[in-house]
């Protein structure tokens, strides 16, 4: 009686609680609205974006100050900040306003981005604004910057280098190798000159890895890196125009042999490159790696709070000449901006000297401008890194690398040739010919070559009406010709009103945007121009998705492999489960609070988590599964690194056993239903447990299994967010699921088009799935049992 | 209070069958009128005509001098008692029983009787007129101590009383009633039963009943409307129906044990059934035909020595119910019954089979072949 | 002495799973009251996550909820108070309109009620990639961008899988319960609201469950639509922890604010635990 009491007082407790919040929530943001401020409508409302990078919190409040500086600097304009979080978010984002026709007016642009902004049309070019500040006498000081970091925000048409101007750098920096002091000294190393060599890189990794725990460095292997080292071996894997491959060249072969030996033919010389956790700047931490790079400067206020050991940062090593290159982002402007004079004028500001000082201050990135970068704001021999001018003078060696204006060329680079220097399940000849093999499929696609020509809308729309006209047309006849009676038309009334909802949402909501996607999958669309620049390609996007794109029978592979695997085990083991449930055990409430609490959690702190747990080389897995596997001379699997093409998935599904708990409750509802005297006839006709389960309670469930089954289905071929967290669909692409190759296809190359033919031939197929199995389960369906 | 008239009243369900067909009837204002019948024979079709929940397809139904067939059921001054009572479970009986009276009144906005004060009043009188309704009908029905109770806590007579109680504060034209007693075991059955005439005879309203129990006909009707594929076999009193039945089908219908009937042939006041030749009078004047021969289980006895109508019969089995016992004999291929009162027990017996059983010829009724052959008068 | 056994077993395994299912949880909880290094490595080794951090910073939390956004405190608040309106119109909105929706498919007779029911579930297989952009390029036209419109109007047209669910439930009402409201004088909406509702608690309850949930942690949805910093949720505020490497600093506050949002939901679920399993076992699953 006590405890009916206590939940009815918390019951009503939490009520209140609950309209308190609400009511505070919604009188927050009312007045916040109002009070907001819609200023006159002289402002000049300018809308910036960028994200915060390493530096987190710190890099968004000096965004922010300088915002406000400025704002208060010019009064009549008002400056609206945005911040998505992180790069990805933020490309994201800028998408999708784009697509909108509704983009920031300056926002941050990486210089990896910049050849495929660029070639859009979407950056404006600045070159007339200097011109006309230098008339004014203004000087916007471009003669500070280095040229080599501006330059790279030129863009003719074709290359980086020359061109016009479409960014104002804000910061860069060039790349080398941090290295740890204290395994130096203790390796009996002398510490890297500034002028050292590969030959003196290894000896290194390789002394320091004998050593007790540790590893001798840390290689990332990101295609900008990738190319620089290859560099300083004089080659890369693109010629100087920037079309030719020559990433089949000896000397770039051998390299790469070269690296992929360090790291798999040798032991702790390189770190395994395995784990997506312990991989990047976040493995130097530990204390016990010797070297790790290449990176930039944007570790460094993150090492800044190292405490166990001292480090300090060395160029790129050179092979047969010294290189470098510089990694930077700029404030560019949207050349749809309605104020394209007040948003110069705000970028250049956000460039300028105080702006950068500030930013240099921070230990991020090297102030784009000289004067600055080689002002104590930045060089600062207190902190470490103690060779702050390192950094300085490698922008003497520092080159452009030639960039295609398609991002599917780093994604593919990346995804391909890890596998031969990251993971190690291709050979570097397998790995680069798959790749040179794909690119020229990229360049040859009739979709890259045709001729195309733009989107008859309005004749669309026309039609579109004219059709829509005609069918309410003949509904409406076919409605009239069968009415009842008074009563039923009543009646008739009133269901259509309440049904309303439903069809007014399944014509604007549904109908009307899956028309919409189905017209864009005839159609070449980059999403990010406006909807005019759309092509009418007819059928091509289905052509080269059936015919010519391996990536995509991959991407679909993946998907039903996972789906034969997730869905019965998952199924299994939530009937599993619900059978354990239902039983009288005590605390069973806390069981089953238990079991179904994963499936409400989400979001970044639960990916975290998995990938942790799935490490190659210090995870739960691993920690669990050795103790089981060594004895029998087996080792647990590397889940994501050079086991991925046998585990990768199954990693996946065994995630998805861990959120079956909604199954589970199902499942355990419908084994409540069924009546016991079943059972227990059963059991008196002399069936044993599993007879009984067999033969009565299986039946009885049909119904459920039914349902639980479709929805499995489709959920398993909507996976996106676990892969696209954990492991982005690598490596190559072993884990690309098929709904996250389509969000590469929307989001990272920007083709709108293909990816919606990629979501109805989706449609089609999850329809088709259904249908079967709902079909084939009509035959073996019971629906008596259950009280009706 | 107000009468009922069916004008050709008939229901078609789309796909062509037809559930009611020509149904003419005049019930009178305060009258008992019970629709009875087998599963089937479209009486419930018939009550939920009248009730709104079946669309009339045929004719006219005036309630009243109104003609209702458009309009909507709560429309109808009508209140409705269901078999399987349909209390609303989340609410107590005392909101049950004001549920309809809540629907209707003209100041129940909760908003407004927050605001204006004119319309809290109003809104407070007519709360109170509602509450003495309710507490009206709880005392007329006995129901007043379980007035806070829900439904789910109620026994299946108190939950039936409250479904009585909830029409009964409507003070409609006409109550309805679906079957209301066959959720009930026989001894609540017939308790209730008593109750309902009482209640009818309390109030004198119009009421329609429904049944197939044509022992429950018999005892609550005014009048008996029998009813068999969609039409009415026959409309009048009890004892109208139970001794002048219109045709085969209600005399078989009404009265337990049912009925016997003998098939044979008939000519010249003499009917033959198998072997025997029966005197019957008048009744069976006219040229040779066949007919059937019906005869109440109660007037038929044993034979006396010079009994005319007589036949020759083998006992089947004989049940012994307390105060009076069924024989049940084997005639040529017809199965009789016979109802004897007690004392014949030890004549009647299994192990000297064979008997004559004899009755009255005023007694037998004689009607034409077929399962709704008219009664030959 | 055999069920005594195979009891055992059953709590064993049960117990177990508990532990395996809600491992995830402690975890978290001991990397958010970590210090910054012990944070890092943790999430790094296996070995460096100890049972209950040595040092214990409780404050991490406070300064997790201090530190979202630019402003100290109101970047939280904000996005806590937003979060709250957007989940709790949609909540009641999607409530609403699949009750009713449910009831008419349900109860009310009219042509073409086959159909629209089929429909709708084919609708149910759609993968929201489909739809995404056209619905932004909509959204736009109407001028709703930055504004929690987007993310609430939806709501009031219906999903699929409640109304679904709603109506399964409301199929098995006994007819004669709607027959005498519909005498007694209500008219359709009557009976929805007075009848069927209150009988409707469990799918209320799973609706405003699972829908609480989703919109609570959707990321995607504010991200496109909403671009005020003040206007952000909570799903959103949590992402500008992570840095553009995808790399994990100040991880213990990531933790810790991941935990205090996930509070809501799990204080949901306890609350509602009962109707939500009554739900789904009368009205959901059948056919």
């Amino acid at each position: 009686m006590l405890g009916h009491h206590v939940t009815r007082l918390a019951r009503g407790a939490l009520a209140a609680l609950t309209a308190v919040a609400v009511l505070w929530a919604a009188a927050r943001v009312v007045t916040r609205d109002l009070v907001g401020g819609h200023g006159d409508s002289d402002e000049v409302v300018l809308t910036v974006m960028h994200w915060s990078g390493d530096a987190g919190q710190e890099e968004d409040r000096i965004v922010e100050d300088a915002l406000r500086g400025y704002e208060e600097a010019h009064p009549g304009v008002r400056v609206r900040r945005i911040n998505p979080g992180d790069a990805g978010s933020f490309y994201t984002k800028l998408q999708t306003m784009m697509a909108a026709g509704t983009p920031p007016d300056v926002f941050y642009c990486g210089d990896e981005r910049l050849p495929s902004l660029a070639s859009l049309g979407v950056l404006m070019p600045l070159d007339d604004f200097i011109e006309r500040d230098r008339a004014e006498g203004v000087d916007a000081g471009l003669d500070d910057f280095y040229p080599v970091v501006l330059d790279g925000y030129r863009w003719d048409g074709s290359a980086t280098g020359a061109g016009p101007l479409y960014g104002l750098p804000k910061d860069f920096t060039t790349i080398g190798f941090y290295y740890n002091r204290d395994l130096f000294r203790q390796a009996g190393l002398d510490e890297p000159g500034e002028r050292w060599t590969w030959d003196e890189f290894l000896a290194a990794a390789r002394a320091i890895g004998q050593l007790d725990g540790c590893t001798g460095a840390e290689f990332v292997t990101w295609p900008r890196m990738l190319r620089l080292y290859l560099a300083t071996f004089g080659c890369d894997v693109l010629g100087d125009d920037g079309e030719t491959l020559t990433v089949r060249s000896p000397e770039v072969l051998a390299a790469l042999e070269q690296l992929a030996s360090w790291r798999f033919d040798e032991d702790n010389t390189l770190t395994s490159g395995k784990s997506r956790v312990a991989s990047g700047a976040t493995v130097f931490l530990t204390g016990r790696v010797g070297m790790a790079g290449p990176f930039g400067r944007w570790v460094v206020p993150s090492y800044r709070q190292i405490e166990g050991f001292e480090w300090d940062f060395a160029p790129m090593p050179s092979g047969s000449e010294r290189a470098n290159v510089v990694a930077s982002v700029a404030w560019c402007v949207s050349s749809r901006t309605e104020h394209p004079r007040a948003a110069w004028e705000l970028a250049r500001s956000l460039c300028s000297e105080e702006a950068q000082a500030g930013l240099g201050e921070l230990g991020l990135a090297m102030p784009s401008r000289r004067s600055i970068a080689e002002s104590s704001a930045f060089v600062d021999p207190m902190a470490a890194p103690s060779r702050d001018r390192v950094y300085l003078e490698q922008v003497e060696v520092a080159r452009l690398l030639p960039v295609p204006a398609s991002p599917k060329f780093d994604a593919l680079l990346e995804s391909r040739l890890n596998q031969a220097v990251l993971t190690g399940d291709l050979s570097v000849d397998e790995a680069t010919r798959n790749f040179a093999d794909a690119w020229k499929a990229e360049g040859d696609s009739p979709l890259m070559t045709g001729d195309f020509p733009r989107m008859p809308w309005g004749v669309l729309a026309r039609a579109a009406s004219i059709a829509a006209l005609g069918w309410a047309l003949v509904l409406g006849w076919l409605w009239r010709r069968g009415r009842p009676g008074a009563l039923g038309r009543s009646e008739e009334r009133a269901g259509v009103f309440l049904a309303s909802p439903l069809i007014l949402g399944l014509l604007f909501v549904t109908g009307f945007p899956i028309l919409l996607s189905l017209v864009l999958s005839f159609t070449r669309w980059t999403g990010i121009a406006g909807l005019e620049t759309a092509e009418w390609v007819g059928l091509a996007n289905y052509t080269q998705l059936f015919t010519e794109d391996g990536r995509f029978w991959t991407s679909l592979k993946v998907t039903a492999i996972y789906a034969l695997l997730a869905v019965p085990l998952g199924q299994a083991f939530a009937l599993g489960a619900a059978l354990l449930m239902n039983t009288r055990t005590p605390f069973i409430g806390l069981w089953r609070g238990a079991w179904y609490l994963p499936s409400v959690l989400a979001g970044v702190g639960v990916a975290v988590l998995w990938r942790w747990v799935f490490d190659g080389d210090s995870g739960l897995a691993k920690a669990l599964l050795d103790p089981l596997l060594e004895p029998l001379g087996l080792s647990s699997p590397d889940w994501f690194g050079s086991d991925a093409a046998t585990f990768g998935v199954p990693a996946f599904a065994i995630m998805n056993l861990w959120m079956v708990g909604g199954s589970m409750m199902i499942y355990l509802a419908g084994l409540q239903g069924i009546p016991k005297e079943l059972t227990e006839a059963a059991e008196l006709d002399g069936a044993g447990a599993w007879q009984r389960f067999r033969r009565v309670t299986l039946p009885m469930l049909s119904p459920v299994l039914v349902f639980n089954g479709v929805m499995a289905v489709i959920g398993s071929f909507q996976v996106f967010t676990q892969a696209f967290v954990m492991t982005r669909g690598e490596p190559g692409d072993l884990t690309r699921f098929y709904v996250l190759y389509l969000y590469n296809q929307a989001f990272d190359f920007y083709e709108m088009g293909y990816a919606s033919a990629m979501a109805w031939i989706l449609l089609v197929v999850v329809l088709v799935l259904t249908g079967l199995f709902l079909r084939g389960s009509r035959r073996h369906v019971h629906y008596e049992g259950m009280s009706r | 209070m107000a009468n009922i008239t069916f004008q050709g009243l008939g229901k078609v369900y789309p796909g062509g069958v037809r559930a009611v067909e020509g149904v003419d009837l005049e019930v009178e204002d305060g009258e008992f009128v019970v629709l009875v019948g087998p599963s089937g024979c479209g009486k419930s079709t018939t009550l939920r005509m009248v009730a709104g929940l079946e669309e009339i397809t045929d004719g006219t139904l005036r309630i009243g001098d109104r003609v209702v067939n458009e309009v909507a059921g709560k429309d109808r001054d009508i209140a409705m008692v269901f078999q399987n009572y349909a209390l609303y479970p989340h609410l107590s009986v005392r909101q049950n029983m004001a549920f309809p009276l809540e629907r209707r009144r003209a100041h129940g906005g909760t908003v407004r009787r927050l605001i204006a004060p004119g319309y809290r009043r109003a809104a407070r009188e007519e709360d109170q007129k509602i509450q003495a309704e309710v507490s009206r009908a709880a005392e007329v029905l006995g129901i007043t101590d379980l007035l806070d109770r829900k439904p789910g806590a109620l026994s299946g007579g108190q939950r039936q009383r409250v479904a009585v109680g909830r029409a009964l504060v409507r003070r409609p034209a006409a109550f309805l009633f679906d079957e209301p007693l066959s959720n009930l075991d026989a001894k609540l059955r017939v308790e209730m039963r008593a109750e309902l005439k009482a209640l009818h005879d309390r109030l004198g309203a119009t009421m329609l009943y429904v049944t197939h129990d044509q022992e429950e006909a018999m005892t609550l009707g005014d009048r008996l409307v029998v009813m068999d594929g969609g039409r009415v076999q026959q409309c009048a009193p009890p004892r109208e129906v139970y001794e002048q039945p219109t045709n085969r089908f209600v005399a078989g219908f009404v009265g337990t044990p049912s009925m016997n009937f003998l098939e044979g042939e008939v000519a010249d006041g003499t009917m033959t059934i198998g072997e025997a030749r029966l005197p019957l009078g008048n009744a069976a004047a006219g040229s040779s035909r066949t007919v059937v021969l019906g005869l109440r289980p109660d007037r038929l006895r044993m034979a006396e020595p010079g009994d005319p109508c007589a036949l020759e019969a083998t006992v089947a089995s004989v049940e012994d119910l307390g105060d009076r016992c069924d024989v049940r004999l084997q005639v040529g291929h017809a199965e009789l019954v016979a109802r004897r009162p007690a004392r014949e027990l030890s004549r009647w017996s299994v192990s000297a089979p064979a008997a004559r059983v004899a009755f009255e010829p005023t007694e037998a009724l004689l009607f034409d072949p077929g399962p709704h052959g008219a009664r030959i008068s | 002495m055999k069920r005594r056994g195979s009891r055992l077993l059953t709590l064993a395994l049960l117990a177990a799973g508990a532990a395996l299912m809600l491992f995830p949880l402690w975890w978290m909880l001991v990397v958010s009251l970590e210090t910054p290094s012990n944070a890092g490595a943790a999430t790094v080794e296996v070995g460096a996550i100890s049972a209950f951090p040595a040092d214990p910073q409780w404050s991490n939390w406070t300064e997790a909820m201090r530190a979202v956004g630019t402003v100290e405190w109101q970047g939280f608040l904000d996005a806590l108070a937003n979060s709250i309106l957007v989940t709790f119109l949609t909540v009641t909105a999607t409530v609403f309109s699949c009750s009713l929706v449910g009831y008419a498919l349900a109860r009310v007779r009219f042509r073409g009620r086959g159909l629209l029911f089929a429909v709708m579930l084919g609708t149910m297989m759609l993968p929201p990639q489909v739809t995404m952009i056209p619905m932004f390029l909509v959204f736009r036209e109407l001028g709703w961008v930055d504004t929690i419109l987007p993310l609430v109007v939806p709501a009031f047209f219906g999903n699929a899988f409640f109304i679904f669910m709603f109506r399964q439930f409301m199929a098995q009402v006994p007819e004669a319960l709607v027959e005498a409201a519909r005498l007694d004088g209500c008219a359709h909406l009557g009976v929805w609201w007075r009848v069927m509702l209150p009988m409707c608690r469990p799918v209320i309850a799973i609706t405003a469950v699972f829908t609480f949930i989703f919109v609570w942690n959707d990321f995607l949805g504010p991200l496109i639509y909403l671009h005020s910093e003040e206007k952000a949720t909570l799903a959103i505020a949590l992402n500008s922890f992570r840095n553009q490497y995808g790399g994990l600093e100040d991880v213990q506050y990531l933790m810790a604010l991941s935990l205090i949002t996930m509070i809501p939901c799990i204080l949901l679920f306890l609350v509602a635990q009962r109707q939500f399993i009554e739900g789904l076992g009368s009205g959901a699953v059948k056919g």
